[in-house]
Parts: C-alpha cells; sequence; structure tokens
C-alpha cells in the first residue's frame, strides 16, 4: 500500500496481519496470490469507505467480518494443494493449519465413542469447577471487587465502629491533619408516614461531610452537605430504587416532601443506582444532628475519613496514634486506654473477618477441584490403556509423538473446557445457595453476581486442569512403540512407571483429603465450642419486640412510663407469657451507648475521655425475666424512682476494673452525660456476652428505666425493646405481639421482633456457613479419595490376577492373598495420611485466626481423621482385596 | 486441471454476478449477497474447473487510485454453458441479484 506503515489505521493493519497469517499457511506460489488479491480487495474497499464511512462501527464490522472469512478461501486452497481429487488420511499430515479443527473432530469422535467415561469425568469437572466458580463469585464481589467510590482505597473507618462521639469527631476533624475530611455516621432509619401505617424505611444518619468522604455524585439534584446537619436541617437524599417503589418513576424527585414522623423532610437529591451507603439495605439518608453546642457525649458514632493527598495511611495511623498518646498522658489513662482505636482502609473494615472465611474456602474447595482432576487423570490413564493398540498403530504409521501427545492434550482440554462451561452454568444456581446460606448481614452481599469474572475463572481454571489432565496420560503413552505394546499386552498392559504413576495420584489424593478432613474438623469443632459459650442470660424462651412510637405524643416521663406500662400489662396477658419486662438494647444483636465512668472518689479525667461503659437503661424485672445471675447486692425495684436516689448496677467486669479492691456495692461513680449526680452501686451482675458470644464481655452499667426516662425524653428516644419470657416456642406469638402494639398504638412502629435463640443463631450465622460448607468439601474429598483408591486397587488385583492364581494354585489361602492386597492398600493410604498430617500442620496456621479456642493442630481431632480414613480406605481396598481372594486360578490362567 | 463440477446454487449465482459485470471478488459479495465464506472458494472451483479465467487489472488504473491491482474474472465458453445450466435448473437465478448501495464497502 502506499500509506506509510505508520500512518496506518488499526483496524487496516489488524486486517493485513490476518491476512498475512493465512497466507503463510498456504504452500507455494498460491500464499501469494492470495495475498496480494486480498490486500488489493482491502484497499480498494477502504478507499471507497471514506472518511465518513471509516467512521461507522457498523460499516468497519462489515470488513472485519468480510476479511475474516477469508480463512475460508485460504483453507480451500490448501485442500486442493494437499489432494488430488480424493480426502486422503490425515493421520499422517503434517500440516500444522488443519491440525487443530481435526485434533478438535477426532476428540470429540473419542469422547462420542465412550459415553460412561464421558460422562462421569464430565459431571466430575462439572462438579469440581461449578462449586469453585460459585465460590470465586462470592469471593470476587465480596472482597476482591474495589467499593464504587472514587479512589476507595484513600477512605479508611475508625475502628471499633460505633463507638465514638461527636465531640471526638470534632477534635479529630480539627487535629488530624492527615485528613481531608472526616464523617460521622450511625444506623438508623425513618418512619415514614402513610394511610395504613407508618412504614419504617432503613438509612443511616450521616454528619455533613459525608458525601465528601466517599466522594460520589448524586443521580439527580444534590447530596446532603454541612449545613444540612443542622437544626432546623429537613433535607434528605433517597435512593433511586426508593423513589420508584414509592412513585412509580423517577421523575420529579428533587423538592418532593414527604411525611416522616418526626416532621416532614424535602428530598434533595437521588443516589445513583445501586450505590451504597455503608449501611446495608439503605434506601435514604438523613442527616446527623451535629450542632455546636450540643452536650451530648454519647459514644455511638461510626467515622470515616479520606486522606489529604500525598499522606499514606501510615502516617494517618502515627498522627492518631500520637494524639490518643497525647491525651491518655495529660488525663492519666491506664496504659491499655485508647489503644483499640486504629485506622483501617474502608473496604477492610465493611468486609472484616468474612474476608479470612471465604479465602478458606476457595482454598479447599480449590484443593476438592484438585482432587477430582486426579480421578479424572485415574480415569483417563485407564483408557489410555484400552488404547494403546490405536496409538501404537499410528505411531508406527509415522504419527511424531508431538502430534500424540497433542492430540491427547486436546481431548483432555475439550473435556475440561466442557466441563468448564457446565461448571459456569451451573454456578448460577450455586450462587443463589451460597448467597442463601451466608447470613444476611454479610457485607457486600448484594454485590455478587455470576459474571464475565466468573466465566473467565471457569474457562481459565478449567484450562489448567485439562493440561493438568491430560499430562500424565499423554505422555506416558507418546512414549510407545510398537514392540513394548506388543510385550505389554502379554502381561494386561501395565509398565512399572504406570503403576508407580497411579499409585502417587492415590497417595497425594489420600493427603489432599486428610488435609481438608483436618480442617473441617477444627472448624466444626470451634463452632461446637463457639455455640456453647454461655451468654449470661437464659436465651431460650425469650422473645424481644423493638416497639418504636412516635416522640410527639409524649411531653412528660409519666407519659412514657404510662405508656410502657400499659403495653407491658398488655402483653402479660396473651397466653403462654410468664412475664415481661424492657431493656434499652438488645443483647448480641445491638451494642448500646458507651459512656465515660469514673469512680466518684477518685479526681474527674479531663477532656471528657474517660473509661467506656455500655449505658443500659432495663426494666426491674430484666435480670429476673433475662436469667441474669445476681453477683452481690439486690435488684432494681420499686423504690428506685426518678425522684430518689440514682443508682446502678454494675456488670462483673465493670465492677472488677473500676473497683478491684472490690467492694463495689455502696460505692458510686459518675457516668459521663447519664446523670450529673453519682451513681451508687446497688448491685453485681454477671457478664453477659452483649457484643457477641465470641468476643470478651464488654463493661455495663444497668440503670432502672424510671431513673432514665428524661435523658431518652430528652433526646427523643422513645423506642424500648420489650422482652417476654415465654412457656413453649416464642416464635408462635409474633403476631400476636404484633397485633398486640397495633391495639395499644396504630403508630408505633415493630422494628424488631425475634426470639433470643435465634438473635444468638443469626450471630453465629458466618461461622456456622463456613463450617457447614467446608465439611461439604471434605467428606467430597474423601469419596473422591476413596473412588480413587477403590480404583486403583482394583485395576492392580486384575493385572496381578495371573501372579495371584499361581499363588492359589501353589497352595497359598485366599486369606494371604486377602491380606497381602488389602495391605498394600492402606500402605497406600497411610503414605496419602503421612503426608496429609503434614500438610494440615503446615496450613493450621492460617486457621488460628478463624478459630475459637482450640489449637489447629488438636491432636484428638487428627486422630479422628485419621480414623475416619483407616475406616474408608479399609472399605476402598477391601473390595478388591477380597475378590483377589476369591480369583478361580483356573479361570485366571486359561485366558492367558 | 479440469474437474467435473457439480451445478450449485451458489456457483450459479457466481456465475451469474460475473457475467452481469461484477468481476471483483468483493464487489461479486457485494451484489449476490451470499454468506462471506463461500464466494471465493466458489470462484477457485469455478477457476479450477476451467468455467472462468482471471486476471490482474491494468495497472495504469489502479496506479491513478493509489491502490494495488485487483483480480478480475470473466467467464470462459465453458463458463457461459454451465450458466446457461444453471438459469434452467435454477428458475428465478437472474433476479436474485441485487444493487450494492453505493457506501457498502
Amino acid at each position: 500500500m502506499d500509506l506509510p506503515k505508520t500512518r496506518q489505521p488499526w483496524s487496516l493493519r489488524l486486517c493485513r496481519i490476518w491476512l498475512g497469517w493465512l497466507a503463510a499457511r498456504i504452500p507455494d506460489h498460491r500464499a501469494e496470490r492470495f495475498l496480494k488479491e486480498w490486500e488489493a480487495e482491502l484497499a480498494y474497499t477502504w478507499q471507497r469507505l471514506g472518511s465518513r464511512g471509516r467512521d461507522d462501527p457498523g460499516a468497519r464490522l462489515r470488513l472485519f467480518c468480510r476479511v475474516f472469512f477469508a480463512w475460508r478461501d485460504a483453507w480451500h486452497l490448501r485442500r486442493t494443494h494437499l489432494t488430488s481429487g480424493r480426502k486422503r488420511n490425515d493421520l499422517l499430515s503434517e500440516s500444522t493449519m488443519d491440525d487443530f479443527l481435526l485434533d478438535l473432530r477426532f476428540a470429540f469422535r473419542g469422547l462420542r465413542k465412550a459415553p460412561g467415561f464421558t460422562a462421569v469425568a464430565l459431571l466430575t469437572l462439572a462438579l469440581g469447577l461449578g462449586a469453585s466458580t460459585s465460590i470465586y463469585s462470592v469471593v470476587r464481589g465480596i472482597v476482591w471487587q474495589p467499593l464504587p467510590y472514587p479512589e476507595p482505597d484513600r477512605i479508611l473507618a475508625f475502628e471499633p465502629r460505633s463507638s465514638f462521639s461527636k465531640e471526638e469527631l470534632r477534635r479529630y476533624q480539627a487535629e488530624l491533619s492527615s485528613f481531608q475530611s472526616i464523617a460521622a455516621w450511625v444506623e438508623g432509619g425513618a418512619k415514614l408516614l402513610a394511610e395504613g401505617g407508618a412504614q419504617y424505611v432503613q438509612g443511616p444518619e450521616v454528619s455533613g461531610e459525608f458525601f465528601d468522604v466517599l466522594g460520589i455524585s448524586p443521580a439527580r439534584g444534590r447530596l446532603l452537605r454541612v449545613g444540612d446537619d443542622r437544626r432546623g436541617g429537613d433535607g434528605l437524599v433517597v435512593s433511586a430504587t426508593f423513589w420508584r417503589q414509592l412513585r412509580g418513576q423517577s421523575e420529579g424527585v428533587v423538592g418532593q416532601r414527604l411525611p416522616f414522623a418526626g416532621g416532614e423532610r424535602v428530598v434533595v437529591g437521588t443516589l445513583p443506582d445501586g450505590m451504597p451507603v455503608l449501611q446495608r439495605g439503605a434506601r435514604l439518608v438523613t442527616p446527623l444532628l451535629m450542632e455546636e453546642d450540643e452536650q451530648w457525649t454519647g459514644h455511638y458514632l461510626s467515622l470515616v475519613g479520606r486522606l489529604r493527598p500525598g499522606v499514606s495511611t501510615r502516617s494517618a495511623q502515627a498522627e492518631l496514634g500520637a494524639l490518643l498518646d497525647r491525651q491518655r498522658e495529660q488525663n492519666g489513662y491506664p496504659a491499655d486506654w485508647g489503644r483499640s482505636v486504629a485506622l483501617i482502609p474502608l473496604q477492610d473494615h465493611l468486609v472484616g473477618p468474612v474476608r479470612t472465611r471465604l479465602l478458606l474456602l476457595l482454598g479447599a474447595v480449590l484443593l476438592t477441584l484438585l482432587i477430582a482432576t486426579v480421578n479424572v487423570t485415574h480415569l483417563l490413564l485407564a483408557r489410555s490403556l484400552e488404547r494403546q493398540s490405536e496409538m501404537s498403530l499410528r505411531s508406527a504409521l509415522g504419527a511424531s509423538s508431538g502430534r500424540l501427545v497433542r492430540q491427547l492434550m486436546t481431548e483432555a482440554t475439550l473435556l475440561a473446557t466442557l466441563g468448564g462451561i457446565l461448571g459456569y452454568l451451573f454456578a448460577h444456581a450455586g450462587v443463589r445457595g451460597l448467597i442463601a446460606l451466608l447470613p444476611a448481614d454479610t457485607p457486600r452481599l448484594e454485590e455478587v453476581t455470576v459474571d464475565l469474572w466468573s466465566l473467565g475463572f471457569a474457562l481459565g481454571v478449567s484450562g489448567i486442569t485439562g493440561w493438568l489432565v491430560g499430562l500424565a496420560p499423554a505422555l506416558k503413552s507418546a512414549r510407545f512403540d510398537l514392540r513394548t505394546a506388543l510385550a505389554a499386552g502379554s502381561r494386561g498392559g501395565q509398565t512399572a512407571g504406570r503403576k508407580r504413576l497411579r499409585a502417587g495420584l492415590v497417595v497425594a489424593e489420600v493427603a489432599l483429603a486428610v488435609a481438608l478432613l483436618s480442617a473441617a474438623g477444627v472448624l466444626v469443632t470451634s463452632f461446637e465450642r463457639l455455640r456453647s459459650v454461655p451468654p449470661g442470660f437464659v436465651p431460650t424462651g425469650l422473645l424481644t419486640a423493638t416497639v418504636a412510637p412516635e416522640k410527639q405524643r409524649f411531653s412528660t416521663t409519666e407519659e412514657l412510663e404510662t405508656y410502657y406500662g400499659e403495653l407491658e400489662d398488655r402483653l402479660a396477658a396473651l397466653p403462654g407469657v410468664e412475664s415481661v419486662t424492657s431493656v434499652h438494647a438488645v443483647p448480641i444483636h445491638e451494642t448500646g451507648w458507651r459512656m465515660g465512668i469514673y469512680r466518684a472518689d477518685r479526681p474527674a479525667p479531663k477532656d471528657r475521655m474517660a473509661p467506656l461503659a455500655l449505658w443500659r437503661p432495663v426494666g426491674n424485672e430484666w435480670m429476673a425475666t433475662g436469667g441474669l445471675t445476681m453477683l452481690a447486692g439486690r435488684r432494681f425495684s420499686a423504690m428506685d424512682r426518678a425522684e430518689s436516689r440514682p443508682v446502678a448496677i454494675l456488670n462483673e467486669t465493670a465492677a472488677r476494673e473500676l473497683f478491684p479492691e472490690g467492694y463495689a456495692v455502696g460505692q458510686s461513680l459518675f457516668m459521663s452525660w447519664v446523670s450529673k449526680e453519682p451513681l451508687e452501686v446497688v448491685g453485681i451482675v454477671g457478664d453477659v456476652k452483649a457484643t457477641g458470644l465470641g468476643l470478651a464481655a464488654p463493661r455495663m452499667v444497668y440503670r432502672p428505666f424510671s431513673q432514665s426516662l428524661a435523658k431518652l425524653l430528652d433526646i427523643g428516644f422513645v423506642q424500648r425493646s420489650l422482652t417476654m419470657r415465654v412457656a413453649g416456642d416464642p416464635a408462635v406469638l409474633a403476631s400476636a405481639v404484633r397485633q398486640t402494639v397495633s391495639d395499644h398504638d396504630p403508630e408505633a412502629a415493630v422494628l424488631f421482633l425475634q426470639s433470643m435463640d435465634s438473635v444468638i443463631a443469626e450471630s453465629l450465622a458466618s461461622e456456622q456457613a463456613v463450617s457447614l460448607l467446608l465439611t461439604l468439601f471434605a467428606v467430597s474429598a474423601l469419596m473422591l479419595g476413596a473412588v480413587g483408591l477403590y480404583g486403583v486397587m482394583e485395576s492392580s488385583v486384575k493385572e496381578q490376577r495371573k501372579e495371584l492364581s499361581i499363588r492359589l494354585a501353589l497352595g497359598a489361602s485366599s486369606r494371604q492373598l486377602f491380606r497381602r492386597v488389602l495391605l498394600h492398600g492402606l500402605g497406600l493410604g497411610a503414605l496419602g495420611s503421612v503426608f496429609g498430617l503434614a500438610l494440615a500442620l503446615a496450613l493450621g496456621r492460617t486457621l488460628e485466626t478463624l478459630v475459637f479456642e482450640i489449637q489447629p493442630g488438636d491432636p484428638k481431632i487428627l486422630a479422628a481423621v485419621l480414623g475416619v480414613l483407616f475406616l474408608v480406605a479399609a472399605v476402598a481396598t477391601g473390595v478388591p482385596a477380597w475378590r483377589a481372594g476369591r480369583a478361580d486360578p483356573i479361570v485366571a490362567l486359561r485366558s492367558e | 486441471m479440469t474437474r467435473r463440477l457439480n451445478i450449485t446454487y451458489a456457483t450459479g449465482i457466481v456465475l451469474l454476478a460475473v457475467e452481469h459485470g461484477y468481476p471483483f471478488g468483493f464487489d461479486i459479495m457485494d451484489a449476490t449477497g451470499l454468506p462471506d465464506g463461500t464466494v471465493y472458494p466458489a470462484l477457485r472451483r469455478l477457476e479450477e474447473a476451467g468455467m472462468m479465467v482471471s486476471d490482474w487489472e491494468p495497472f495504469e488504473e489502479a496506479r491513478r487510485e493509489k491502490r494495488p491491482p485487483r483480480r478480475y474474472y470473466r467467464l470462459t465458453a465453458a463458463g457461459h454453458q454451465m450458466l446457461a445450466a444453471a438459469k434452467a435448473k435454477f428458475r428465478g437465478l437472474e433476479m436474485v441479484l441485487g444493487h450494492p448501495s453505493p457506501g457498502q464497502a
């Protein structure tokens, strides 16, 4: 062409490269003619297109298609060179272009001729690849996929969540120069008023800087900003789905007013579709009141911040650490104060412990896939044995060993790719199953999809699998020559090398299965231990309902007291209810609010930053109804009224830490914000695992509701969790409870209604899912290993038939033969177990962070695993061994 | 080399196109609307069977337009005979030919 190479547009160059490659596949003079002809047509067309046509993607695509199909012409030119009117046996041609398609055709035919083998192999691979792709999709969606915010790795979260106060936010904003903005948020929601009752809509309350930190732009209108979080700010941001649900269309959102309990709000903007805002299932975002003169120092906020450009996470962490050090010194706090505050990337913070568990599952499923691959390799080896004669013939007729290897590899790859495609299809169901199995509050669960990444994974892994599966049989087969094949035929066909290979594969399978079983055993035991941690109260038969009335209807504490008193009486009248009481926050499900505490007989710490304890207003019967253990002093009673002396009950941990010398009862403490007067300790109660069974019990300060109503009314937090002890199954009463609340107050929303047993179960759902899945993989691995062992022993016995029969004829007892074969098989199993144990111990480290009160190398578990393996191996070996003992010597000898 | 060639629809159309004044490969593709992969193999078979001959177009024409010369095809006498047989075999063959629009490649 006349255009210099560098000036040619890429489409043109691509076409020319393709034509050049095709031409290289055409022999002799025809190549040059082909190339010149096609290039001339291409050039003519390109010119005719003109500049306008070239920009049209449709025209370009048509041209690409046309040039692509030049391969048909090239193909024809090649074939007419080879043949002289009739097709010849392609097995002997060394030409490379037909080869791949030819191999593929032969591979298809080969698989079709052996439907049994194909079905088993394909199913095994499809299941293994399907399970792997499912887990991969989940891991990618939750752990690896970056958050949909600009530069998401510049957003850090303060840990622990829900434990910072507005005051701390202001301080950090002022003193941490590493951040360009820091914001606070708290999980919440709003009651939308509508005919038919109030609808509780979930969504976080955020300070004005929130959307600056996330960095997202609105789909419509604007997002909340500083200024919206002042008194009188009635802005609201909704998700597009919420608006569509509400009004059926997404137009005309901005400026609309929505009636909420607590006042009307104006929609100022909508979020882009599917944009997460840190609270799961959020459909709107409301401003958090951040008044400068707000006295409230409750520790219940979560903080997030965006780093200033050029600042690293490490320097921000150092700056925070230095700030906390300064405060610890100035106020004389204990050495461990503030040590739990940390900065981590937002994604890690959201995903948290789930990451390790999911990665563990991914590793386990890939190991299981590996075992399945070995099994398919066994099958392929067995089959290649049968095809030996075919292979030898082709070898004798001149097909190079490289050619044969390629043929066999193509077969294996075809099998694996088909398995991969099937696996990808299985994965759609598999992912759905996983999503159902995982706890509903798993972070980012809604972002899990089966997409092109999953397909890429399936095809990629299946390609590797095919390569692995095909390698061993192919290499073994290709080295055959005719003589060896004929000689081997008289011996039943297995060379020593092949036997060693199969034995080695079985040992590998057993090793992997043992490792998986150990891991599963450890996790299951850990889960059982976690489940049996005493929560500190009696959850069975305890039903809790969080009721949220409109705060407008209460102007005095008496009204609040009467309201809940009447509701409690109504609930007590329900059949099966033995006692009713109230609590401020449901244990394990909610944390509640932390305030600073300090002894009354010591000086107050400066800066209003003291060790934190959970503030827990409770009804007087909470200790009794909940089944908590009183350790000292008394419970709350009717004599603790609003106007009497403020009292408190400490939990064991708080009492021990605040009054280490003992005798806490009778002493006094201050709790910031809760009361200006000192609180007298009247009792000590046993610890409740309020933040989770696997965590240490937090410090708790219980207060009677009668003495807390003023504060609660002050801040407008009029909701309460009513807790009932029920004879029989609490779930039965659920609708009756809802009805009772609705009868008592139609405008009250029931935010949460569950039995405490299910609250605890849900808190363990994640661990349960992992141990369940891992057990599934381990059992699959064990079964696959057993099948592999059985197969090897079976063929070993078959091949040794002549030898065994001779022994029988010479007087050996069948018992002896049985023992011989059994020991051989068990020996393989034992060798595999040794490797497996080593592997398990090595991998044990990674499990440490996941398990509760157990050592991954726990000898009892390993012993149990070995026991199970011994049993399975005995059965898998026993059957062929028994058959060996029963071999009829005459029949065996005659068949030779 | 001459070989026996079956009269198929595709070969009939290609012969018709060349007779009707579309001597170049891509033009035949446009005019006949046949699948892109069918036309050139048909051209090759027809040429190998002696139904058509081909040559490079005159160089001056191509040089003037600053592009390489295209290969054009012509019917031989045997080709005309084959075309007549094809028209007899496939009624309505004539009507199949479309007209390529100016902007198409």
